[in-house]
């Protein structure tokens, strides 16, 4: 497949919260690149500002969420400069979003046809006849059999699957250049979840369409992403390819997170769980937020680490990186 | 296991569970008027045999909707089964008396899935942990602080919390919480309800190894309900896989990981996402778990089964005994 390479830089990414309980910086200093085709996986707990990530960049932050700070740059233009209604044209033609919850992305009283001709008609001058041709071939891009029936069916007609499949090819629709995925799979089954994996898969590689795709699951990561990057308390800790950073993790947290997972080897055997939890986002004292659940972390680390390159294409935020070691077990 | 000698803790024998949607006004007026309308049947649970031993953790595993929630809440005495009887140590439920069933009852705790509904959100702690022993008179009221003070710790609860109310913790913190609450009346057997699927995979690992250190303290026997097969993989000593109601295989986790016999326990496993399994190009198993008010016909498995035969759609297959400890349903074999 030909397609156009495109770009959708983050540079020094800031989105904070004016609460009354104080300010929460719920995205600090994130940077990464998107590039057409290629899966960056963005992984982190609740809470650790990966979510705030995507709205942020799909300009969806409500007060008392502000970006304070930060570029987005999508050919050659800073999104965070454009003007609302600029932004509205600019949504869904060139970044689409998922969200976890298709039921609740999706307007419970409208008929799937209506939402997806309402797509497509807010971005392209396009007849109600074509549009409604162009959404049952979306439906059956994404494996949905017998479209033209099923575009008559309201959202609690669908199964929870079928669902986030009607939100996939929704986001579609418009063949944005990029699309941010808030967790799509979580709530749904294992069997159901491969489904969509295949469903987005194909999609990106056809249409050369990126994709960053946000998790708690580091384990789907390692099966769909290239490149994934590690959020902790509003940071991206660790950054770079799946392989290096999951065979050779240089931040103690991303060690804790691969060793938190039940794995095939070490059946019944205590998993080397991560202590503590993570830390509240109010107020934040400076320094390294990881250290107070850290094994590795000194008087060093109460001051902000740096990100630093370490070992090749692989960036860490971290006093002390696992350098020295030969992976994980 | 299954050669065991000694008699399982816990025996269900042929039980089955029926939801009927009851026909409203409307439905009951036009059948009155001749038209037939029946009530809409799910059969969650369908003819399951089960036995646990004391000390064993039993993992159950299947998609949603395939009844093993329905099972454990039947194990712990929530729901009564449509059909079937249970065993409890050799004694049916059925025939115990009111208060040999209260007994039994405490022995059988059950830990649910959400740790934020199935707190009371008006309890402190102390009261949501120390009323079950207070009242089946395991401990008087006036001994509740030294019980909370030695259970709390070992739940990785700070003593000092208990006067606290269930909205001041974190997830995990309340998951902690009902596992206190469920060990606070010294069970022989704790249904385990999804009981780390809503929590951060960090925070998964810390209940994880709480639960696995207890169970050897302990010497509770458990049913371990998850979807997620590597924390069923982890956890228990022997595994059941459910699909529509029915259970389609059974086997000690050693031999079923090693080797799953069932088509679908084996798309299942194909399908577990893991760290070793590098930009795959995902294949899934074809359609969904089909509705269980329309359950097809032999097979459940069979529309969405790789090697269905002729027979798998006409006759549901028979439980068969494979290498003297495994079960298996299906007409491979």
């Amino acid at each position: 497949m030909i397609f156009t390479d495109k770009e959708l830089v983050v540079d020094g990414l800031k989105t904070y919260f004016d609460t009354r309980a104080g300010l929460v910086k719920a995205v600090d200093e994130v940077s990464f690149k998107l590039s057409s085709g290629k899966i960056l996986g963005l992984v982190g707990e609740s809470g650790s500002g990966k979510s705030v990530t995507g709205l942020s960049v799909m300009g969806l932050v409500d007060p008392p969420g502000f970006v304070v700070d930060g570029k987005i740059i999508y050919q050659n233009e800073d999104i965070l400069s454009l003007t609302d209604k600029e932004l509205r044209r600019f949504r869904g033609a060139h970044i689409a979003m998922i969200f976890q919850d298709a039921m609740m992305s999706l307007n419970p009283v409208l008929r799937i046809d209506t939402q997806m001709v309402e797509t497509l008609k807010a971005h392209q001058n396009i007849s109600h006849r074509a549009a409604l041709s162009q959404a049952a071939e979306a439906l059956t891009q994404v494996g949905i059999p017998d479209p033209q029936r099923r575009l008559k069916s309201y959202p609690h007609q669908f199964s929870g699957g079928m669902r986030q499949r009607v939100a996939i090819a929704i986001a579609m629709l418009n063949d944005p250049a990029f699309i941010i995925a808030d967790e799509p799979t979580t709530a749904i089954d294992v069997t159901i979840q491969t489904q969509i994996l295949y469903e987005i898969q194909k999609l990106c590689s056809q249409k050369g369409t990126g994709l960053l795709w946000i998790t708690h699951d580091l384990t789907v990561v390692a099966g769909l992403a290239d490149e994934v990057a590690v959020m902790y308390a509003g940071k991206i800790v660790e950054q770079g390819s799946v392989d290096n950073v999951l065979d050779r993790p240089l931040h103690p947290y991303t060690t804790g997170l691969i060793k938190s997972v039940p794995a095939h080897n070490r059946r019944g055997q205590p998993l080397n769980s991560i202590q503590g939890m993570a830390p509240s986002l109010v107020d934040l004292p400076p320094g390294c937020s990881f250290r107070e659940r850290c094994p590795r972390a000194n008087g060093l680390c109460l001051e902000d680490p740096m990100f630093s390159t370490p070992l090749p294409e692989h960036n860490v935020r971290c006093h002390h990186p696992h350098t020295e070691h030969g992976g994980v077990e | 296991m299954n050669g065991k000698v000694d008699k399982p803790m816990i025996e269900l024998c042929n039980i089955s569970k029926r939801f009927i949607k009851k026909l409203d006004i409307v439905a009951k007026m036009v059948s009155k008027l001749g038209f037939s309308i029946s009530e809409e049947v799910v059969h969650a649970l369908d003819n399951i045999n089960l036995k646990v031993y004391k000390g064993e953790v039993v993992g159950i595993a299947g998609e949603s909707g395939c009844g093993k929630s329905t099972l454990g809440r039947i194990v712990a005495g929530v729901l009564e089964p449509s059909e079937g009887k249970i065993f409890y140590n050799g004694h049916d439920l059925k025939s115990l008396d009111q208060n040999e069933s209260k007994r039994v009852a405490i022995q059988i705790q059950m830990i649910f899935q959400d740790p934020f509904s199935s707190l009371n959100p008006r309890m402190k702690v102390r009261e949501i942990i120390g009323e079950a022993p207070i009242v089946h008179g395991i401990i008087k009221s006036t001994e509740l602080d030294q019980y909370l003070n030695n259970l709390m710790p070992i739940c990785g609860l700070k003593p000092s919390y208990k006067n606290r109310y269930p909205h001041q913790f974190s997830g995990g913190q309340r998951q902690r919480i009902a596992i206190a609450r469920s060990l606070a009346v010294n069970p022989e057997f704790i249904v385990c309800d999804e009981v780390v699927s809503a929590l951060d995979v960090s925070i998964q690992a810390q209940i994880l190894n709480m639960f696995m250190e207890h169970r050897r303290k302990f010497g509770f026997a458990s049913l371990f309900i998850s979807h997620d097969l590597s924390v069923i993989e982890h956890v228990s000593d022997r595994v059941i896989i459910m699909y529509l109601g029915r259970i389609v295989e059974e086997a000690t986790t050693e031999n079923l990981f090693k080797r799953p016999l069932h088509p679908y326990t084996q798309a299942l496993f194909d399908e577990i996402p893991s760290f070793k399994k590098r930009h795959i190009n995902f294949s899934p198993i074809k359609g969904e778990v089909p509705s269980p008010f329309l359950p097809p016909s032999g097979c459940h498995f069979h529309p969405r089964c790789s090697k269905k035969m002729e027979i798998c759609r006409k006759e549901e297959p028979k439980t068969i005994i494979v290498d003297t400890d495994r079960l298996v349903k299906c007409h491979l074999f």
